[in-house]
Formats: C-alpha cells, sequence, structure tokens
C-alpha cells in the first residue's frame, strides 16, 4: 500500500522542475494526488478541501531543498495540518463528577460498544479502578449475554437487573450496587442506532439528561465512509459526546473519518481499539494517524526521514561555508533570518551540529536572540566579514543603531571571536573546552 | 402490499440521494456555461455516496465528454446506462442453478459488526417461508455470545439451529453440521462465521478451512459465499472484498444497513471491479427487514 502509494508520488514529483521556490503549479499538481489519496482515505471531502487550501497557502514559495524533493515537502506541511486537527497529546479520561462515575458507550450498530465497554473495563481495573460493567441494551439478541460474558472473562464485576423496565431504572440500580460493593465507575453499554433513528436518539437524549456521565463516548468503527461527518452532527445534536473511542485499527482501514469528525466537532480522539480481544486498547497517537490517514502507514518512518533530510541538509550548509572561509556574521545572520521563518528558537538550535548546540543553548531564549540579530544587522558588510575592523566609534554606532550598549557589542564581538576559534579547533578534531558558564551570545543575562 | 413497503424502504434509504443527484446532472445538462466549480461539486456529491474517487471523477468527465460532444439528448438515458453498466449481469437471485434434491449452503463472511448473524437469521426465515427445511450452523466459536445471538434467530426463524463448543474448530463446525443437517433432511444450511479483519492472515486461513471443508460436502452450484459489507462502510470495503474474495471464492454481496441512508456508492465500485451480484440489502433489524437487491430498479430510482 504505502510502496505503491510513495511510486506514484515519485512519479510525480519526476516532473516536477521547481527550482528555487516551490510554485504554484508544482504544489497544487501534488495536492490534486493528495486530495485523492486523502478521499480514497474516506476524510469527508469538505474536510479534504479545507486541507488542501491550507496546505497549499503554507507551501507555496517555500524554498526547494537539495535533498527534499518538493513532493516531500508539501506531504510534510499536510501531515503536519492533519496532526494539528488531530490533536496534541493523548488526553485522560475524565471520571469527575458523582460517585460512582458513569461512562457511557454511544454508536452505530456494531461499531464495538459491547467490546469497548469490556476492554475499557480492563483498561480501568489495571490502572486501580473498580469498575461495573452494565448493558442497557434490550434490543439486539444476547447482547446482555454478551457483556456478561466479556466480564466474566475478564473478571470484571457485571450488574443485571431482570427487572428493571428502563435505562434510567437500570442505572439507577446498577449505581445502588456500586456504592454498596464500594466500585467506583460504572461503565454503561447502550443500543446500537443509527444516526438517523430518531425515536432511538430520544431515548438517550432523555437518559444523558436523567443521569450524569462524566464521559459519553461516541464508539466509531475506523472503516466508516463519507457518512460519518452526519453520524457526527446528529449524535452531537442528540448525546453531546464528549470523545470518541476509534475501533477496528488493526484493519487496514485508513480511518479517515475520525479525521471528518474531529476536524468538525473538536471532540478529543481517546483510546483506540486494536483487535477483538480485552486488552487490545490503547491510547491515540496523532502523528501515527495522520501518517495512516495519508496512506504512509502507521509508522512515522517517512515523516522522520524529511525531518532528517531536511536537518542534515541545514547543517551540511552550515558546514559548506565553513570551510570555504572562516564564519563570519554575514553567515551567521543568514542563518538567522532563515530559521527564523522556521520556527521556535528551539528548533533553530536543533539545526546545528550537536556540540555548538551545546554551548548555543545557552543563550537565554529568543530575547537574546533578537538583540543578537540587532547588533549584526547594525553591522556594515564589511564589518560582518571582517570583524576586527570594528573599532571604539565603530562599537558606538553599531550600539546606538541596534539600540544596545557597546558593552553588549564588546561581549558579542568577543564571544563570536571564541566560537570562530571553537570552530577551528572542532574542525582539527579537538574536544571542546567545557563552556560552563560562560554563555556564548549571552546578553543581558 | 409487501412490493410497497420494500419500495419504501428502498426509496427511504437512499435519502436525499436521488433528488440532489437529479438535480445536479440536469442543471448542468441544461446550463450554457459550466465553469470547473459545477463538474467539482458534481464529484462531490458522487464522493459523498462512497463511490470512491477514481469513479467519481470518471463518471464526472464522461458525463463532461457527453454534454461537450451532444452525443445524444437525453442525460437520463445516458446516466442510466453508465450506472447500470457498472452493475451489469447483477443477478440477485440466489442458487440459480441449484441441483433439485441436493443440500444447499449459504456461506456468509464480512469483518466485525457489519451484520452477519442478523443476515443469517433474515435469510433463514425467507427460506423457510419459501418452503425450505432450514438450519443455522454457528461458526463463530469466538466472539463473546455469538452463538447465543444466532440462537435466538433460530427461535425467531422457526429453523434448526447447530453449534459446536466454544472455542472449537469452526471447520470442523460446519463438518459437524452439515452432515446433521444432511441427517435431519434439512435442505438449506446458512452457516454464520465469525467477523474477521481481512488483514489477519490466521483468521483468513480459518475462513479458507470453512468454505473448503463445505466444497467438500457441498455441490458447487448449490452453494452460496456472500461477503456481508456494511452499507456505511467507506473505501475499505473495497479492500475487504478484494481480499476476502480469493479466500472464500465470493459469489455475491449483502448490503447491509441501508436504512442508515448511507448512498452505499461502494456497489458501484465493487461491481466495476469484481463483478460480485448485490443479492439483498438489510434496511433495519427486523427478520424481515432483508429486500433482493434489483439493479434496474436501483439506478432506476436514482436517474428518474
Ligand atoms: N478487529 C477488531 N474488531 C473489533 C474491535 N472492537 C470490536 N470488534 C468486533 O466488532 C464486532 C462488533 O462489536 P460489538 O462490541 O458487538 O459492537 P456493538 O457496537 O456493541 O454492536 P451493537 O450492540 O450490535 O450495536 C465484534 O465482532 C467485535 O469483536 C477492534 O478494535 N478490532
Ligand atoms: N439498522 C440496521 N442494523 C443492522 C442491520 N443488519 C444488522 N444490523 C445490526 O448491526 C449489529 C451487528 O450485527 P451482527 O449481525 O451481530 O453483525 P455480525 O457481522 O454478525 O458481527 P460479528 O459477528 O461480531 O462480526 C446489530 O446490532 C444488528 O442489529 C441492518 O440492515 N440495519
Ligand atoms: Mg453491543
Ligand atoms: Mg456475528
Amino acid at each position: 500500500m504505502f510502496e505503491a502509494l510513495t511510486d506514484k508520488f515519485n512519479a510525480i514529483f519526476k516532473k516536477l522542475r521547481s527550482k528555487g521556490k516551490l510554485s504554484e503549479e508544482d504544489v497544487d499538481a501534488i495536492l490534486k494526488e493528495l486530495r485523492m489519496v486523502l478521499l480514497e482515505s474516506d476524510v469527508h471531502y469538505r474536510v479534504a478541501k479545507d486541507l488542501t487550501s491550507r496546505v497549499r497557502e503554507r507551501a507555496v514559495g517555500k524554498e526547494v531543498m537539495e535533498s527534499v524533493t518538493p513532493g516531500e515537502m508539501v506531504i510534510k506541511i499536510l501531515w503536519e495540518e492533519i496532526r494539528q486537527i488531530l490533536g496534541g497529546e493523548a488526553r485522560e479520561l475524565n471520571l469527575s463528577g458523582s460517585f460512582p462515575a458513569s461512562v457511557m458507550m454511544v454508536g452505530l450498530q456494531g461499531s464495538g460498544k459491547t467490546t469497548t465497554c469490556g476492554k475499557l473495563g480492563v483498561y480501568l481495573k489495571e490502572r486501580g479502578f473498580f469498575p461495573l460493567l452494565v448493558s442497557t441494551d434490550t434490543r439486539r439478541p444476547a447482547a446482555k449475554e454478551q457483556l456478561r460474558i466479556l466480564a466474566q472473562t475478564a473478571k470484571l464485576e457485571f450488574f443485571d437487573d431482570p427487572q428493571a423496565s428502563t435505562p434510567q431504572e437500570m442505572i439507577k440500580k446498577a449505581r445502588d450496587y456500586a456504592r454498596e460493593k464500594s466500585l467506583d465507575v460504572i461503565l454503561v453499554d447502550t443500543a446500537g442506532r443509527l444516526h438517523v433513528e430518531e425515536e432511538l436518539l430520544e431515548e438517550l437524549k432523555e437518559l444523558i439528561e436523567e443521569e450524569e456521565f462524566s464521559e459519553r463516548f461516541l464508539v466509531l468503527d475506523a472503516t466508516t465512509g463519507q457518512e460519518a461527518v452526519k453520524v457526527a452532527q446528529s449524535f452531537e445534536s442528540w448525546v453531546h459526546p464528549t470523545g470518541l473511542i476509534l475501533t477496528k485499527v488493526d484493519t487496514d482501514a485508513r480511518g479517515g473519518a475520525v479525521l471528518s469528525i474531529v476536524a468538525q466537532t473538536g471532540w478529543p480522539v481517546k483510546l483506540v481499539g486494536v483487535g477483538e480481544k480485552l486488552n487490545q486498547i490503547e491510547v491515540f497517537h496523532p502523528d501515527r494517524m495522520a501518517s495512516r490517514i495519508m496512506g504512509l502507514g502507521d509508522t512515522l518512518t517517512f515523516i522522520e526521514k524529511v525531518d532528517r533530510a531536511i536537518s542534515e541538509e541545514e547543517k551540511k550548509k552550515l558546514e559548506k561555508k565553513i570551510e570555504k572561509k572562516e564564519l563570519d556574521f554575514n553567515d551567521f545572520l543568514e542563518e538567522l533570518q532563515r530559521v527564523k521563518n522556521v520556527g521556535s528558537f528551539q528548533e533553530i538550535l536543533d539545526m546545528f551540529p550537536g556540540q555548538i548546540r551545546g554551548m548555543m543553548s545557552q543563550v537565554d531564549g529568543e530575547k537574546n536572540l533578537k538583540r543578537v540579530e540587532a547588533i549584526i544587522n547594525s553591522m556594515t558588510r564589511e564589518e560582518r566579514e571582517n570583524p576586527s575592523l570594528i573599532g571604539a566609534s565603530r562599537k558606538r554606532r553599531i550600539a546606538q543603531g541596534s539600540g544596545t550598549t557597546v558593552q553588549e557589542v564588546n561581549k558579542l564581538l568577543k564571544q563570536f571571536e571564541d566560537f570562530r576559534k571553537l570552530w577551528k579547533q572542532m574542525k582539527k578534531g579537538r574536544p571542546l573546552p567545557s563552556s560552563k558558564g560562560r554563555g556564548f551570545f549571552g546578553l543581558g543575562r | 402490499m409487501e412490493k410497497e413497503t420494500t419500495w419504501q424502504r428502498w426509496v427511504k434509504g437512499m435519502g436525499k440521494m436521488k433528488e440532489e443527484v437529479k438535480e445536479h446532472f440536469s442543471q448542468l445538462w441544461s446550463k450554457k456555461e459550466t465553469g470547473e466549480k459545477d463538474w467539482e461539486e458534481l464529484e462531490e456529491l458522487l464522493i459523498q455516496a462512497d463511490m470512491g474517487p477514481a469513479l467519481s471523477l470518471e463518471i464526472v468527465e464522461e458525463f463532461r465528454e457527453f454534454k461537450k460532444s451532444r452525443g445524444g439528448d437525453d442525460w437520463q438515458e445516458w446516466l442510466y446506462q453508465k450506472l447500470f453498466s457498472l452493475l451489469e449481469g447483477n443477478d440477485p437471485s440466489l442458487f440459480a442453478s441449484a441441483k433439485e434434491g441436493e443440500l444447499k449452503a449459504i456461506i456468509l463472511s464480512g469483518v466485525n459488526g457489519v451484520g452477519k448473524t442478523t443476515a443469517a437469521g433474515k435469510l433463514a426465515y425467507l427460506f423457510r417461508n419459501k418452503g425450505e427445511k432450514v438450519s443455522l450452523i454457528a461458526a463463530d466459536t469466538f466472539r463473546a455470545a455469538a452463538m447465543e445471538q444466532l440462537e435466538v434467530w433460530a427461535q425467531r426463524a422457526k429453523c434448526r439451529y447447530f453449534r459446536g463448543t466454544e472455542g472449537a474448530d469452526p471447520g470442523a463446525v460446519v463438518f459437524d453440521g452439515i452432515s446433521s443437517a444432511r441427517h435431519q433432511g434439512d435442505t438449506l444450511v446458512i452457516i454464520d462465521t465469525a467477523g474477521r479483519s481481512h488483514v489477519n492472515k490466521n483468521l483468513l486461513a480459518e475462513l479458507e478451512k470453512v468454505v473448503r471443508v463445505t466444497k467438500k460436502l457441498i455441490l458447487p452450484s448449490n452453494l452460496e459465499s456472500i461477503l456481508v459489507i456494511d452499507a456505511l462502510a467507506g473505501q475499505n470495503a473495497f479492500l475487504q472484498a478484494q481480499s476476502l474474495f480469493p479466500v472464500a471464492d465470493l459469489s455475491g454481496i449483502i448490503l447491509t444497513k441501508w436504512d442508515s441512508q448511507a448512498k452505499g456508492g461502494i456497489v458501484f465500485r465493487i461491481g466495476k471491479e469484481f463483478h460480485l451480484p448485490v443479492k439483498y440489502l438489510g434496511v433495519g433489524e427486523g427478520i424481515e427487514d432483508l429486500v433482493p437487491f434489483d439493479a434496474e430498479e436501483f439506478v432506476k430510482t436514482i436517474v428518474y
């Protein structure tokens, strides 16, 4: 799958001749293919459209690199956008509120609610909770029996009362039972229902109006198609889910439906089901999911490769300069300005070879970086190439021009000189002296 | 009366799709100046029906060409032909060439939770009403309460029910089930298999064995191997068909949860690539909620 896709991409990339900057045409050519990939992954067409236009904005005009094809760059940007939508780090379950806490599973028929109830029971038990499983599904044949067997297999508490005539009644009784037995989380299974079955959704609505649930999970099958968006809309208006649990992630479904839903609702994906067995539940990894939706497989290999290629190239550029002549302020300023567009100070640091990075990291964040930049900006081209030209009057001019002090200019010059020496030493293969406490470029420390 | 409800369920299952398709095509057809955007909207409509991006684009481009060349003056006729060609030769009947007096078998397979067990119950009811002596065989020995679930369906359909022990080898259960059915003078066995991810090699091998055992006991003409697909599934359903096709020697499809209004455009894609006929649509959770799929009626409903 992944192979086929990369082959396909490579064929397009060969046709691209982007030199210098990524042109509109090239970006559009790539995005056309990527849109197909997204749709093939069941991403909703509107979400796919939004995504590609956002990527377009970010990609057009970007500088082309030697070791990374324009296509790879665009893929990387798309990946970042998708990951962004899917959310940051894994989020904890919310079990606050009433005691015992109640968690409910809702969703379409066959999406995996009952199985997930069992899995969540195991998951919570492993984390020191005492869960109680209860089923309100009186419609599907043997639904209660299914949950009872799952509970038994996993040695979890299961509650049933054949006398209970409504879901409300069942849950109330389960609560009493939980209190009595000192169980702290009730996991409520509900009957599957379609997003167009209004009477059944009304039933859920009444249930959540009467009973407090700290989590209401929409359990979503990863193989769901374009209809997923309507499913989410409908459940949102009847049940207001607090999050998603994505099931059947062990299939090769690319799971675009989850992206469509999260893009629309902002619900966090809390857990994913990766098999039929009760221990096959995992926390959600947005970056893996992003790769998967793009048909890059579950691994980050591709994205990491591009990342590595980019930073290798940056390093090589820097090293080349240093080889041909001595490192000067021009090089340094150029680097600063270029990488500033890329991202944060940390990212800038990461682009320098290891040992230098250690020293540079003593710069006190972005504030000092700005002052350094201002000082270099106030130098003439000649001064930057040959810092030894900078005498007392020039120092005063530079300080004034940059809104800093002569002391700060002195400090920068002195430390830049140190830096050059270290650089040379390093090129000769000698270890660097400890830079502890010296603070390279450490203005105003 | 029966025809009426069938029809209504069908139409309802298609949601607004049919109005939208008609509207888009007829508007585009009569529009003098069409821009990229118009065509894109049409493409999106088809994609929304889960036809898949490639097939959607194909239809749009061919329609565009047709409009340009004015290859005819009837867009409805054109669309009918195009869609119908994707389902060409779709014969919804089961056992069209079965040998009379010999035991018949239906194997139901598919990924998890699509509706195999429910379909087994509905089929048992349907065929019992046609006068067959039906036996339901529970070859899902894995999932919790799968056998109990099928047993309830057997009671509802008033047919015989055969189960093995929990965790037993499904192939062995099928062997015993068919032997028992033959012994009892049944005319049709319906085999419910466990849901399986189509990428799980062990489970595919298990299914292969079930099919192999069945083939040893049942004439090829008397065997239907049916893939059950969820109408809500997206493009992955296509991959499911692709991987189960060689393993289960499929002869047809049942598309379930048609009442979800999910359009099920995937049937066109599967029809196009595999020529697998759609046999029935599942239109609800009740025992009568199974409708024979009539490709002609289906396409007509979309187009006219
Ligand atoms: N491969 C795989 N199968 C799963 C996963 N989660 C659930 N299943 C299977 O999916 C099928 C349906 O699961 P259930 O838990 O019965 O689904 P449900 O939502 O309770 O179904 P209804 O109550 O009928 O609406 C079963 O065969 C499960 O074993 C998963 O993460 N991976
Ligand atoms: N609305 C609707 N629900 C259906 C239809 N067919 C099945 N279902 C429901 O889908 C859920 C799963 O059905 P099952 O028959 O258990 O599915 P399965 O394929 O046997 O599941 P596993 O054996 O766990 O893989 C149940 O809640 C059924 O009631 C249908 O046509 N329409
Ligand atoms: Mg259930
Ligand atoms: Mg089943």
